[in-house]
Parts: C-alpha cells; structure tokens; sequence
C-alpha cells in the first residue's frame, strides 16, 4: 500500500521539523498545579500586565 | 566620523555638522561595506536630498526636532512610502504602498532622514538572520559570524558605523539579538507602548518594535518619537507619551537561574564580571517552569503567524522558503486548547515573576553564546546542544510572553573578541525606569568603552 502524500506538501525533512516542533510545544505545554490561579478573564492583554 | 546619534544630534545643533555631511558620510561607509549586506534598498540621491531639505530647514530656523537631519535605517518589515517593503520574503511582491509605518512617519514628521531599509530573516521568522532573500548578513565584529536577527541589517548597519541608530521589531528577541551579537544597544519597549501600525506582524500579541542604538542615550533621545498611543493599533490606547528618564539609585537585580536558562562559560564570565563593576545589588534566583512557558512563546507565535499568512501562503506557497512553511505548517496543527493553554501559562508567568520579590530589574545575559560561525547548525553550552536558531532565542522570549520592556547592552566580550550582551527587563510599562537603571549600569561598566 502506498503511504498518501502529506496535504501540506511539505517534504519528509520539513514534516520531521513540524513533527519535533508539535511535540515540544505539547510536552511543555503542562497546566499542573504549579501555575493554577485565577484564570485571565480573556485572552492576554497588555493591561494584564499591571498586576506587576 | 561621528559615531552616536547624541553626538550627531549635538553635531547638528551647534552646526559643526550638516545633514549633508553626515548622511554623506553615512553612504560612503555603506559602500565599504557591502559584504555585510545590511542593506536591502538605499537609494543615494533620495537620501541627499532628505539631507539637504534638512540643512535648508535649519539654515531658516525652522528645524522639526533635535533629530531633525538624522539619518536612520528602517528594517524591511515597516512600511515605507518611499521604499519598498518586502520583509525579506519572496512571498510579497515588491511594492511601494505609499504608506509609512506609525513610527516611520514619526520619524519622517521629526525630519529624520529615512537612510535605507535594512536586511532581516524572513518576515522576522527566525533569529540568525542567515534567511533572507536577499541573502544573509554578516556581523561587522567578524564577517565568518552571523549577525543574529530577525533585525540583522539594521543590527550590522549601526555596529559598522554606517547609521547610529536603525529601526527594529522584536517577537522573540529580535532586536535584542543582534544588538547583543554585533555589540551595540537595543531596546524593546513593553508590549503596548509603540505602535505596530504598518509593521508588518509575526506574531502580533509579541510583536513590538523598537530601536538599534550606538550608545544608550541614542535610545533615549528616540524613544518619544517611537512611544505613544496611535489609534492605529489598539494596543497602544491609553500609552502615555514616553516621560523624562531620571536619575536612579543603586538598583536591585535578580539574576535569573535554572533549569533551561543555562550558558556557556565565557558568556556567564563576561555577565558576572559586568555586574560586579556596576555595583548593583545582584541575588540568584531559580525561575521554575522555563520550558513550560517557552512551550506557550512557541505556540502562541505559531498560531498567530499562521493565521496571519494563512491566504498568502495558499495563493503562494514557494514564495516561503522550506523553513518557514514548516513553522506555519506547526502553527496550523496546534489545537484550540493547546492555544488556551498557552494563554493561561501565559497570565501566569506575570505572577510568578512578581512572586520573585522586591527587585528594579531582572538580569539575563541577551544571549547564551557569542554570535556563531556562519553555517553552524547547533550550539552546545551548559550541557545542552540546541540549534542555532533555538540559541539565538533562549532567552529573549521571555520578555515579550511577558509584554515587558527590554534592553541589551555590551557587557565586554569573549577571548575570541565576539561581543556579549546582558540583557535587563524591567516592570510592566516602566521603560522609562528600565532605561534609567540600564543608564546608571552602562555608565558603570562601559566607562572606559
């Protein structure tokens, strides 16, 4: 059976790069208990930012 | 030759200097330097003629600001009604809009003259600036080394006196980069305080432009022509106009440590032998979560590149160089959630950098080696081998996850010669006060510079 071609159209070498960069982003992307507080009431603004 | 934007400024001022001479000086040390390819569009005529509409509005008293007669590079992701503006991409077709960006007429309505537009990684996408489709740029202080970027032209056009100062944007380091690697100042300004309008996005919740400086007061001298609110970017309602950068007492560092922030040896060396000339007070401290917050930089800039080049690269896919398909071919395949999670790290880190105490700024070095050879695809350091690319950013993302303003400034160099930079990041919104500090620890420990 023949492997279908990726959609993207990318080569083997730049799918490897997308495969290394999802799972580095996946493995670190962890919401433990270290970081759980009162979550932003919207996406990230700026003015979040005067809490500091 | 006159080498800081101050001096050109005082220069002009008393009138030992024109802006004829002084952007003339600035094309013939263009012209003996072509092996940098800084440049990506410089038009001769048009720069002289700027000059001397300057010298001829000083000459009846009638000059726009201190910098009128200046002339500064812009890099080539800032529309420009004179230039073309291709962000290094092959991508978008060469055009001239007729527009400029916020910043740009800023810099145009003060009588600066708008020199060229420089050399940088495609669309800012990357950090040593060796893909350009213009070609790499080479770092003044050793031409086999790489500028590091995106901002590499503008970086190597003011480390090679052809410009004091040039315009760069910052979404992972940036500018900071390749002020560190090429050994003079940069500085990126909290998230919100200078507008993006007409500087075409990476990433637009990271995005911030800023400048490329010969010395720190060059910064200081531009920053209300870059600072302000611009009804053109949302971001920046409410900025107050850039205010007055007094003096400071000895301020509190906190050296940032840990797991993901190591560096090499000679680049902590130069660091830890700055910070004892300056004299600040300086404490360790572990920053936990580093690869957890680098993850949510990572996919945030991602998603939003992909989203923004979504309809360009459909229509034109072979105009992005393979590197960059890939990075927006990941930000495609990142999920709704993975992207929320970002964000809530995200708000996070804010807490946790405050949870670090009572400090005026915290300290990194810019970056975690010197500038590298050109054509090196990794680097190793502190037990870690990572690719050039991922070297370059180590540290600087932190800074726009965060939203807060940055700076790089020289701190010595390496036994090779190839600078090092040690990068300051202050509170959010505070420029003026990081710019103060970073100006009380540059008088300290680049005195005899």
């Amino acid at each position: 059976m023949h492997k279908m071609p990726d959609p993207s159209g990318l080569s083997e070498e730049q799918l490897r790069q997308v495969t290394a960069t999802l799972q580095r982003i996946r493995e670190g992307l962890v919401c433990d208990n270290r970081l759980i507080a009162p979550e932003p009431s919207h996406l990230f603004t700026p003015r979040i930012q005067d809490a500091i | 030759m006159i080498q800081t934007l101050t001096q050109q400024i005082e220069a002009l001022a008393c009138g030992l200097n024109s802006s004829s001479e002084l952007a003339g000086s600035a094309l013939q040390q263009a012209a003996r330097h072509p092996e940098l390819n800084a440049f990506v569009a410089l038009d001769a005529d048009h720069v002289m003629r700027q000059a001397g509409a300057a010298d001829e509005r000083r000459r009846q008293g009638r000059a726009m600001s201190p910098i009128d007669g200046v002339p500064i590079a812009i890099k080539d992701n800032y529309l420009t009604e004179d230039y073309p503006t291709t962000a290094c991409s092959n991508a978008l077709p060469l055009e001239r809009l007729g527009l400029d960006a916020t910043i740009v007429a800023n810099l145009r309505k003060a009588g600066a003259v708008i020199f060229a537009k420089t050399n940088m990684h495609e669309w800012a996408y990357g950090a040593t600036n060796s893909t350009s489709s213009f070609g790499a740029t080479r770092n003044p202080r050793n031409i086999d080394h790489i500028t590091g970027g995106s901002s590499g032209g503008s970086g190597a056009a003011v480390a090679a006196g052809i410009v004091a100062a040039a315009l760069g944007s910052d979404t992972g380091g940036s500018i900071r980069i390749p002020s560190s690697a090429c050994g003079v100042y940069g500085f990126k300004p909290s998230y919100g305080r200078a507008s993006r309008h007409g500087v075409l996005p990476l990433s637009w919740s990271l995005d911030a432009p800023g400048p490329i400086t010969a010395a720190l007061d060059d910064i200081i001298h531009l920053m209300p022509f870059i600072c302000g609110e611009d009804r053109n970017d949302p971001a920046t309602l409410h900025s107050p106009a850039f205010g007055r950068v007094g003096p400071v007492d000895k301020p509190s560092l906190i050296n940032l440590v840990g797991d993901g922030l190591e560096r090499s040896d000679d680049v902590d060396r130069g660091l830890l032998s700055a910070l004892r000339r300056s004299g600040a007070d300086v404490a360790n401290r572990d920053l936990e979560g580093v690869s957890t917050c680098f993850a949510a930089w990572e996919a945030i800039l991602h998603c939003e590149a992909s989203s923004y080049h979504a309809e360009l690269l459909a229509r034109n896919p072979s105009g992005f160089t393979a590197v960059t398909r890939a990075h927006l071919e990941a930000g495609t395949r990142i999920s709704g959630v993975e992207l929320l999670k970002a964000q809530r790290i995200r708000g996070q880190l804010t807490t946790q950098l405050n949870g670090l105490g009572d400090w005026d700024a915290l300290v990194l070095p810019t970056l975690p080696v010197v500038a590298p050879r050109i054509g090196d695809g990794w680097q190793s350091f502190g037990g870690r081998r990572v690719t050039t690319q991922d070297s370059m950013t180590w540290f600087c993302w932190l800074g726009n996850l965060a939203g807060l303003p940055c700076i790089s400034i020289p701190c010595g160099s390496s036994p090779e010669g190839l600078p090092i930079g040690m990068m300051l990041m202050g509170r959010y919104g505070q420029d003026e006060r990081l710019l103060a500090i970073a100006r009380w620890m540059d008088r300290r420990i680049n005195a005899d510079a």
